[in-house]
């Protein structure tokens, strides 16, 4: 026997299985995004533990301790957000809210395969690099907002690291965008097919990379929330709700980031052909596990390097990679243009 | 036009996960504000009423030089757009980033001197 559906219910299941809504909600979406957020913590967690001896989250969850990020989520959550008597109210709370929507919309142009991609654009890596630009504003003014001397410190720090890597970050995108002659990261991607651009454009690689985990204020790069001296810094009087947003919004844009070197550097989605494997899982995979390899090597920083100071923070932005990111610049121009100049 | 509908769903989700933390943190948090609680951070020191001091901030210079990197870095980024579209106006990009490398180079050396206090 068959029973029909009543028609509202057969459009809610249409909506819902759509293209466009699977993209949006799920894969590479908005719960894709979440978990992501969450098992990154996890593991960042779990591999720090195993790089000092340590067993790491254990108790909560059967494998390996992994229902503990939720149940710190539930206890950031569950805490009073406490409000400082100097804070500016309206930026102390909406800033940290706002950082995790912009960090979460970087995910909106970052292709997993020619398919998997919520929005291509014939300009994604700018829209990228304007999510980018954008997205430490709201967060330095969290900082300040928090009427605190460790969070006013903090967030000067944190701005002139920003100032002093966005632009070898956009010197080294220049490079793959001469390479690849496009906007468009599909593009980009499939301009790899034969070679990485790792392998071209090392010296951008390393610029580009640096610049990110700088940008997601990692170790050695987190003097502005440097626990020892400045309390956490520019984050000192944010708890709850407010913290927990701010941690996300960091966590997601790391992982945006290193998907974003994956497909600009590391060749995206081409790898070796499994078989049995189809291309639609296939490709996502590849790209999943070339971020896994960079995520581990930034978590490993963490454990391995001690912070760096301010000075050197800055010296190795403006006196280091932007000369670099200029050099690369010049020799992939020559080497693309070379044939041209001498016809 | 899939595409963009998928980027306004998603955009739509992105806003929506802040306020879910929220509402979340409505549901769950207790609500019992007091003066001591809403009192700056010390770090183990006493709290104490406001006061005004001066406060030098190092590295500013910095902040100019990034202004003028950033001017730089456009017109690099628009130099290149122009060969995409005009590979015959290579030697000129060329040209350029050959200066723009070697004067990057003698600035790494001379900004090591910049004094940082002003």
């Amino acid at each position: 026997m068959v029973v029909a559906l009543p028609p509202f219910l057969v459009e809610i299941i249409k909506f819902v299985t759509s293209e466009s809504f699977v993209k949006a909600a799920i894969f590479p979406g908005a719960a894709f995004v979440a978990v992501l957020g969450i098992l990154s913590v996890w593991y960042e967690r779990k591999l720090l533990a195993r790089v000092m001896l340590r067993i790491g989250p254990f108790h909560v969850g059967k494998y390996g301790g992994w229902l503990q990020v939720i149940a710190d989520a539930v206890k950031f959550l569950s805490k009073e957000f406490i409000i400082p008597a100097r804070a500016r109210k309206k930026l102390f709370v909406t800033m940290p809210l706002t950082g995790l929507f912009l960090s979460a919309m970087l995910f909106a142009f970052i292709p997993f395969s020619e398919y998997w991609v919520i929005f291509r654009s014939d300009i994604g890596v700018l829209l990228v690099f304007v999510f980018i630009a954008v997205s430490p504003i709201p967060l330095i003014l969290a900082g300040w907002a928090s009427g605190s001397k460790y969070s006013f410190v903090g967030m000067i720090r944190f701005a002139f690291q920003i100032f002093a890597y966005e632009i070898p970050l956009f010197i080294a995108l220049t490079g793959v965008i001469i390479a690849a002659r496009s906007f468009d990261i599909v593009n980009i991607v499939n301009a790899q097919t034969s070679l990485p651009f790792i392998v071209t454009q090392f010296i951008g690689f390393l610029v580009f990379f640096i610049a990110a985990v700088s940008e997601a204020e990692r170790i050695p790069f987190d003097l502005p929330t440097a626990e020892q001296e400045l309390v956490e810094g520019w984050i000192v009087e944010y708890g709850g709700v407010g913290f927990l947003g701010i941690q996300l919004a960091m966590y997601t844009k790391l992982d945006a980031l290193l998907f974003l070197t994956v497909n600009l550097y590391l060749g995206g989605w081409h790898g070796p052909a499994i078989p049995g494997i189809p291309e639609s899982i296939l490709h996502p995979m590849w790209v999943f596990i070339k971020f896994l390899v960079l995520l581990t090597i930034v978590f490993l920083f963490r454990g391995v390097y001690t912070r760096i100071t301010m000075r050197k923070i800055l010296d190795l932005g403006w006196r280091f990679l932007i000369p670099l990111g200029f050099i690369n610049l010049f020799i992939v121009s020559l080497t693309i243009y070379l044939p041209t100049l001498l016809a | 036009m899939a595409d963009f509908q998928a980027l306004i769903y998603y955009t739509i989700l992105s806003a929506l996960l802040p306020v879910l933390l929220v509402l979340g943190s409505k549901l769950l948090a207790p609500k019992k504000t007091s003066r001591r609680k809403r009192l700056s951070f010390e770090s183990g020191q006493v709290p104490f009423e406001w006061v005004e001091s001066s406060f030098p901030v190092e590295y500013f210079p910095y902040a100019i030089v990034y202004v003028a990197y950033a001017v730089i870095a456009l017109a690099v980024f628009l130099s290149v757009v122009a060969v995409i579209d005009n590979p015959a106006s290579a030697l000129n990009v060329v040209l350029l980033l050959a200066v723009l490398s070697a004067s990057s180079v003698y600035a790494a050396f001379t900004l090591k001197d910049l004094p940082q206090r002003l």
